[in-house]
């Protein structure tokens, strides 16, 4: 049955995805390939290629969507290739976050493997004279077990190319994957251990100049007029041009590039934002959760019962602004030619980088390819695009490939910082210890109104409200109010987005509620979470696991939290000590509800690498800006979590039922909370204000 | 320019040079060696780790003057032999995420090793605490570095 193109998009909606890729139906027998669709194609030898749609930032997505395609394809894993899809219009929107690769890869793209595997086998059944019935396929081969014939996939190829994608193929059942679930080695690691991987910064194209950009010290300048005499001096430079408000020096070899970049002599004129002041800003968040935001949720009478309880208790939490410092800094190559522009970066959004460059260039899109690259991390930096501008306006400008890299300084200057936040937290106890009311006023910059301001009109913006509107706690009356304040400061998303915010002061605060009402933290939880059955899950699995309730070795606390977003469950003790610098963490025991597990090692990859990230922010991260000056510019004044701070990372994982959820930002938003509770259970000291360990200056 | 002579990974480059440039960009944009990759600029990371002389530098930070006529070793070197016990490690923990760092990573633990051959925790702490990793993979590179120890002791 041939299907349109409508009803098979149809078809993944019903499947429950939300991933907006196309699929290509007309399979393709030319050169010999078979393509079923746009991620699939078998040459004629067996060899299997596959495009992922996700991109590479060090989670794991190529090896675990490959994994997806190829055991519902039957495929010899060993004879595939696996490559980060460039950006078409055939995937439709690309874009890698929200941990959502594997889980929206889940059904379309193990539908994809399906589809390819039934034409195999259906070109092997006419072949044979055979019902497709009696077929099985195996290790990139279509079998006829009753009486042992076998013909590899290499074999069937132009047959298959000639027949109708199936409308709805059969997906397998969890008993008969053969890789899904499976720790199998990461395509990646070889290449990247031998330093054989191409990232971004390796790009080397015939003729490419490296340039490197200068721009105001503060934010927000305006370039005023500037001496590029030196510039041009460097050995090396072969050109200075000035693009909006930064300078570009092109040389042969990115040293000369910095080096001419570092001779530049620019005035710059302040503008709006140029006094910004990331202290004074903390401040006002911390003055306007004084007061009442707008109502995003309210539930009974919060008012009411916080101010005839007897028992009231509050609290006000304060996050700062964070950087990304991913290792490898931004940067993007761009090859123009007339009526046709590469560009190729490490990014986290390829869709958005090849408008930004067709925008740039002034050319359609259609005329433009972009290529993901391996990237050196994303954390969230690389959903954003602005690095792609510049390398594209000066290849245009020089007629020859551009890559424009940036120095660390550069990179933390101009990153989308993670906004800085605060929350007043109040809750009215009952005799038994329980919450009867629960108020949470929160106030952070929206980085969604910061992109289209409309969308925050009324002054409420989901994305804030992470984590806080949809408390996963039962509590008969429930107050969550919002402001919003404009920040000039250019902000963005970071690995976990608001959850993690908003999970520090719930956390943080169930902990101060069953100190008060004289609760165990579990046991109140528990109490509260008659709705969340995978949470539930999680906090028994971690208790038990961390022996909690049991004796605490000597000079240790213990420290409890969860947190549900991004569809995964994620409860965590940890354990601390006091050192020689303050807070020392010695243990996190952490246990996970993801649903599926397709690649256990990944999993436990992820959480602990979620927990460490999280760890930093929570220890020792801070950006500062000074009246517009940048103040954390690199690793010696904006400190991050060492090998010697790493504490060990037990990860146990529950299954209440199978709904898959996300594993890169989930291990995250908890951690905070978990080590400052655990600090007030050693110390009686409670951190509400992060970072726990400022950098001292 | 000085015309300088670079051993690098065994074999001898002959480049005219000013003997202040980092050797990071020499490897990188002359030699096309980019197993030694950029993170900071000023040593703080260590994503630019390579031996010179069997010393573990930042090679960001190391002028290619100091480094004439001592052996220098980077990662392409190292792993020239495929079957190198740090590799293997590194494979079968399963260490790189995002793998930017682990280059340099590795060379830290090459000296290490080299040093302490049955190295404790915390001499793996004192020596790998200027590789950052921001993906988190440090309890994996621990693993890995106690891994090739106890093969190499064992071999």
């Amino acid at each position: 049955m041939m299907i349109s193109r409508r009803d098979f998009l149809k078809g993944l909606g019903a499947g429950g995805a939300v991933l907006l890729i196309g699929f290509r139906f007309e399979a393709l027998a030319e050169g010999g390939l078979f393509e079923p669709n746009a991620y699939i194609a078998v040459d004629s030898a067996g060899q299997v290629k596959l495009w992922i749609p996700w991109q590479e930032i060090g989670q794991g997505s190529l090896t675990a969507v490959s994994m997806l395609i190829a055991d519902e394809l039957e495929a010899d894993w060993s004879r595939i290739d696996m490559q980060m899809a460039p950006a078409e219009t055939r995937y439709g929107q690309m874009s890698t976050g929200g941990s959502r690769s594997v889980r929206e890869s889940w059904e379309p793209l193990r539908r994809a493997g399906a589809a390819a595997r039934e034409m195999l086998i259906s070109a092997a059944a006419a072949r044979w004279g055979l019902e497709a019935d009696s077929l099985r396929a195996r290790g990139g081969a279509v079998e006829h077990p009753a009486s042992g014939r076998r013909l590899e996939y290499g074999e069937l190829v132009a047959e298959a190319a000639k027949l109708d994608v199936p409308a709805s193929p059969a997906l397998k059942e969890p008993a008969d994957f053969r890789i899904i679930g499976k720790s199998i080695p990461r395509v990646d690691s070889p290449d990247k251990i031998d330093g054989k991987a191409i990232y971004g910064f390796d790009v080397r194209r015939p003729g490419m100049l490296h340039a490197a950009l200068l721009a105001a010290p503060f934010l927000g300048g305006r370039l005023a007029d500037f001496d590029d005499a030196a510039a041009r001096a460097v050995p090396g430079v072969r050109e200075v041009i000035a693009l909006e408000d930064e300078i570009a020096v092109l040389a042969e070899d990115s040293w000369s590039a910095f080096r001419g970049r570092d001779a530049l002599v620019a005035r710059w004129d302040r503008a709006e934002g140029s006094s910004f002041d990331s202290t004074e800003f903390r401040s006002l968040l911390r003055d306007l959760v004084g007061t009442a935001g707008i109502r995003a949720r309210r539930e009974g009478d919060p008012d009411g019962v916080l101010a005839a309880s007897p028992r009231v208790v509050e609290a006000t939490y304060e996050l700062p602004f964070l950087a990304h410092a991913s290792m490898e800094t931004m940067n993007a190559t761009a090859d123009f030619k007339p009526g046709s522009l590469h560009v190729e970066a490490p990014t986290q959004g390829p869709s958005w980088c090849r408008y930004i460059a067709s925008r740039a260039a002034e050319m359609d899109m259609e005329q433009v390819s972009f290529q993901p690259l391996l990237a050196g991390g994303g954390f969230g930096r690389r959903l954003f695009p602005d690095y792609v501008d510049a390398p594209v306006r000066l290849s245009k400008q020089v007629g020859r490939p551009v890559k424009v890299i940036w120095s660390r300084e550069d990179d933390f200057s101009r990153d989308r910082f993670r906004p800085a936040s605060a929350h007043r937290m109040r809750a009215a106890l009952g005799e038994d210890g329980l919450p009867l009311a629960w108020a949470h006023t929160l106030a952070s910059p929206s980085i969604g109104g910061r992109l289209n301001p409309a969308s925050v009109a009324s002054g409420l913006d989901e994305g804030v409200l992470m984590g806080a509107e949809n408390l996963p706690y039962s509590i008969a009356n429930i107050l969550v109010d919002l402001h919003l304040p404009k920040c000039p400061l250019p902000i963005g998303w970071l690995r976990s987005v608001y959850d993690q915010q908003n999970a520090f002061a719930n956390e943080s605060f169930m902990d101060e509620l069953a100190r008060e009402g004289g609760r165990d933290p579990v046991d109140l939880r528990l109490s509260l979470l008659g709705d969340s059955p995978r949470l539930r899950a999680v906090l028994e699995r971690v208790a038990e696991a961390s022996n909690w309730g049991g004796p605490t070795p000597e000079g240790r606390g213990r420290g409890l939290s969860c947190h549900h977003c991004f569809g995964t469950s994620v409860a965590m003790v940890a354990e601390v000590s006091e050192g020689r610098g303050g807070i020392r963490v010695e243990k996190i025991t952490v246990a996970v509800d993801c649903g599926t597990v397709v690649h256990p090692d990944g999993l436990r990859s992820q959480v602990e690498g979620g927990v460490a990230f999280a760890l930093s922010g929570a220890l020792r991260e801070e950006a500062r800006i000074e009246k517009g000056e940048f103040k954390s510019l690199n690793f010696d004044d904006y400190r991050v979590l060492r090998m010697d701070e790493m504490p060990e990372v037990e990860v146990h994982t529950v299954e209440v039922g199978s709904e898959i959820g996300g594993i890169g930002e989930p291990p995250v938003p908890p951690t905070a909370a978990a080590v400052a509770n655990a600090w007030f259970a050693l110390t009686g000291r409670r951190v509400r204000r992060l970072p726990m360990m400022p950098t001292r200056r | 320019m000085p015309l300088m002579e670079l051993k690098v990974n065994g074999r001898v480059h002959r480049l005219d040079l000013e003997p202040e440039t980092p050797l990071l960009w020499i490897l990188r944009d002359r030699l096309k060696l980019m197993g030694a990759k950029f993170g900071c600029g000023i040593g703080e990371c260590g994503a630019c780790t390579v031996l010179v002389g069997g010393r573990a530098q930042r090679s960001c930070m190391t002028g290619v003057g100091e480094a004439a006529g001592l052996e220098i070793l980077t990662i392409e070197g190292l792993f020239a032999d495929a079957d190198h016990p740090l590799r293997r490690a590194w494979l079968a923990e399963e260490v790189s995420q995002c793998g930017f760092c682990q280059p340099g990573q590795i060379l830290s633990a090459v000296e290490l090793l080299a040093r302490k051959p049955d190295p404790g925790e915390a001499d793996i702490d004192a020596a790998m605490s200027g590789n950052i990793c921001r993906c988190g993979t440090y309890p994996r590179i621990k693993k890995a570095i106690l891994r090739a120890a106890r093969e190499v002791g064992r071999e």
